[in-house]
């Protein structure tokens, strides 16, 4: 039972000393304060502990003047220089950074936003050289056809004609019949 | 000045260095730089790192001070987690050492009543032995009894400060008084009532 007491004194005696316990809690303890030996030295114990740490810790570390105005002359400083923007520095060389990717944008969107008429189709030529290669060589095979067997395919022979078509002219399809559908 | 009107007087000057007022910003300084410090140099225990933090926390503080909301808390709250976080970070590099205190302690000076040099020494003695027994602390169990005992903020501000709830910060006040307690000796209880009593 004292044992018990006295764990149940340890456990909220600060508490108790600071009044932050409930009304039960805090007539407990008193309780036991009263009956109780070890209760009472623990109580004794806690409450000059805290007076001892309540004095040494409000006079702990106190600056004098003289340090306190050392360090807002450092907090001064610190402030001026953040707040100001450099000319020439981080700011400037962000500026030159901008311009620059500005530039290199213009150049990309500068021959989109002209037109298609003077864009150099780099791309659109090799497949465009490949049509009009297939329209002038057409199939050997077929134009060696002899007349009886193109009678019995049943398809037209390729005419000169079909051969000569403007390369505007020729479809992506045109190549792909050799008939001369086109 | 009652808690509300020194509330209001704060309150007041942040709203002039907002709008641009320089003097203010030394006003505020004034104001709260003996806490902060005493604050840092409870948790880091070291002058010069002391000075280091204190520069940090009021820079960072003035340049926030837009972000500041006095529903939330209270400015001198505010203040105090900045100044407990930069505290942090300092100890953390630095790694305080761990003090055996079975070889500290040992005070048996006489006091003089008087406030006379020895007297002086004697308290030095004292806040040394204080300042050994909080570096023997883990540091959250330090910041607590700190902000407890010697700055009275209520067990809520601690956990404000210390971002933890407010029953974790009184337990941790708890624990840290347990630790200390077994550390404090008599006689440097007495002397220091007797210090005290000057």
């Amino acid at each position: 039972m004292i044992a018990f007491r006295l764990r149940y004194c340890k456990r909220h005696m600060v508490a108790y000393i600071n009044r932050e316990v409930s009304p039960r809690i805090r007539s407990r303890i008193s309780r036991y304060i009263d009956q109780s030996p070890a209760c009472y030295a623990e109580y004794t114990r806690q409450r000059d502990t805290q007076r001892e740490l309540i004095g040494g810790l409000s006079t702990m570390g106190r600056p004098s003047d003289q340090q306190l105005a050392q360090i807002w002359v450092g907090i001064e400083r610190d402030m001026s220089q953040k707040s100001s923007m450099p000319k020439c520095g981080m700011g400037a060389f962000k500026l030159s950074y901008g311009i620059v990717a500005l530039a290199v944008l213009t150049v990309l969107v500068l021959p989109l936003a002209l037109g298609g008429e003077n864009v150099p189709t780099t791309v659109a030529q090799p497949v465009l050289a490949r049509q009009v290669a297939e329209v002038t060589t057409p199939n050997i095979t077929e134009a060696v056809a002899t007349p009886e067997a193109v009678a019995v395919s049943g398809e037209q022979p390729m005419t000169a004609q079909a051969t000569e078509h403007p390369v505007n002219d020729i479809l992506p399809q045109a190549a792909i019949t050799p008939s001369g559908d086109a | 000045m009652t808690g509300n009107e020194n509330h209001e007087e704060t309150y007041c000057l942040i709203a002039r260095c907002l709008s641009g007022d320089q003097t203010a910003y030394t006003e505020l300084y004034e104001k709260f730089a003996a806490g902060v410090y005493r604050l840092c140099y409870s948790l880091v225990l070291n002058q010069l790192d002391t000075e280091d933090v204190m520069q940090d926390v009021f820079v960072y503080a003035f340049k926030n001070l837009h972000r500041y909301d006095r529903n939330k808390s209270a400015f001198k709250t505010w203040l105090y987690t900045i100044a407990v976080s930069r505290c942090r970070n300092t100890y953390r590099k630095k790694r305080l050492p761990q003090v055996d205190l079975t070889q500290v302690l040992h005070l048996n000076l006489a006091a003089p009543r008087a406030e006379t040099p020895e007297a002086r020494m004697a308290q030095r003695s004292v806040e040394d032995a204080l300042v050994k027994a909080l570096t023997s602390l883990p540091a959250m169990l330090r910041e607590a009894v700190v902000l407890r005992y010697g700055h009275g903020l209520t067990y809520r501000e601690i956990a404000e400060v210390m971002d933890c709830p407010p029953k974790t910060a009184e337990s941790r006040v708890r624990l840290a008084h347990t630790h200390l307690r077994k550390l404090l000796k008599p006689e440097a209880q007495g002397l220091l009532e007797e210090l005290l009593s000057f």
